[in-house]
């Protein structure tokens, strides 16, 4: 039960927040959509200027971007604008004056439309993302740059034209800077659908990604140009070993594991268990033959130099060769 | 290669056969040699991929060592 006197100091307090919030947003409207903490890449390339065009160079730069014309490696062209499941469902690749789209046929009859948004990466290939309401999907045909030709998306039925796979917080932590979750506005059939805030999107994975919120480095190096030594900033060789590692894997790691919260928010010196579940990689099979036939060769060659009989080594290697692969498992977590 | 170094007696094998630049520069081509992918396809094939499993992979190994062999006879 709460006593009146409390309750009108209460209410007392509720401006503060509202006045704190102006302060931080309203006089001064931040050009960063991740916040007044962060200056934006192209803060960064006013003085880093030969590093700023290096890393234009990278997969960094083009984990994603707007779609532009230019931008979309595969071909447009009469004859290679078309990607043929059978002979009953293709998908044309269409430039048009309201933008690019990916429309699929089923029997020579167009089905469905949609346009090229988002282009994902532009080095090994691209994928492609279409909004639809403010909800982000993948197109059906991506890109492979050493077949120089269009394919069907990775994962996606074979048979047909699909445009259902959404994408979420997990797909652009590591493909995009920053995306402002929001509730998504289509009728939604399953759970953990997301809406993004189509204006709070930051393309690329960016300098402050990895370097670290920026601003108030970027203010103090403006505001005292003769003053050389970097402030506000954390190098990465001020990072321990571990720091270092758990800063690349963010993204670096594989997949697998689910998210905690998402990524965009680690900065350099954070740790990663906070933000992604670790170790929860099912067991590579793959991984385990090679280790297999590595501790097979090991076990052999010990077994010749300590010249076990062959009675002995013969039976043993079932047991042996399966305690130390597990045993190397669990150390190594796969 | 200064992890994998004479002194750390985690030498590349192939020091012997092949050229110092060769083997300093092309690390990845043995020991994350490229498979074809099974989800990246085009047309009947899979694209080609490295694989982040590093490690001793024998028959890449003869398949390059083949490889440059031949572009050395040409």
């Amino acid at each position: 039960m709460i006593k009146p006197k409390a309750l009108r100091f209460l209410v007392f307090l509720i401006p503060f927040p509202l006045v704190l919030m102006q302060c931080l947003t309203g006089s001064k409207q931040s050009a960063d959509p991740r916040g007044p903490l962060y200056a934006g890449s192209v803060s960064c390339a006013a003085c880093h200027k030969n590093d700023y065009n290096s890393y234009l160079h990278t997969a960094h730069f083009v984990a994603s971007r707007p779609a532009t014309d230019s931008l979309v490696q595969g071909s447009f062209d009469k004859g290679l604008s078309e990607f043929i499941f059978n002979p009953h469902a293709k998908v044309i690749m269409t430039k048009t004056d309201s933008g690019m789209y990916q429309t699929s046929y089923v029997n020579g009859r167009p089905e469905l439309a949609r346009r090229f948004d988002v282009i994902f990466g532009g080095v090994k290939g691209q994928t492609y993302a279409y909004w639809l309401a403010n909800e982000l999907f993948q197109l059906p045909i991506s890109y492979v740059s050493n077949k120089h030709s269009w394919i069907n998306s990775p994962g996606y039925d074979s048979t047909r034209a699909v445009f259902e796979r959404a994408v979420n917080t997990r797909c652009l932590d590591c493909h995009m800077s920053y995306a402002k979750q929001e509730a998504p506005e289509l009728p939604n059939f399953y759970s953990g659908i997301e809406g993004f805030e189509k204006t709070s999107l930051v393309f690329s994975v960016d300098c402050e990604r990895c370097h670290g919120p920026a601003a108030r480095h970027v203010k103090f190096q403006t505001d005292n140009p003769t003053e050389k030594k970097a402030k506000f900033i954390v190098t990465f060789n001020s990072l321990t070993r571990e720091q270092k590692i758990n800063m690349c894997a963010v993204c670096h790691s594989g997949s697998a594991s689910p998210i905690i919260k998402p990524t965009f928010g680690f900065k350099p010196g954070d740790t990663l268990s906070k933000f992604i579940v670790i170790n929860s990689n099912p067991v590579n099979i793959n991984y385990k033959f090679l280790m297999y036939t590595a501790i097979k060769r090991r076990y052999w060659k010990a077994v010749n130099a300590l010249s076990i009989p062959a009675w002995i080594a013969l039976p043993a290697i079932i047991p042996t060769l399966t305690t130390a692969i597990n045993l190397r498992c669990m150390r190594q977590n796969v | 290669m200064t992890c994998h170094s004479k002194e750390s007696h985690f030498q590349c094998k192939m020091t012997n056969n092949l050229s110092g630049t060769v083997l300093t520069n092309n690390c990845i081509s043995c020991h994350m040699p490229a498979f074809p992918s099974h989800t990246i396809v085009a047309g009947q094939q899979g694209a080609l991929v490295h694989t982040h499993h590093i490690g001793i992979y024998p028959e890449e190994t003869q398949k390059i060592l083949a490889y440059i062999k031949e572009k050395k006879a040409d």
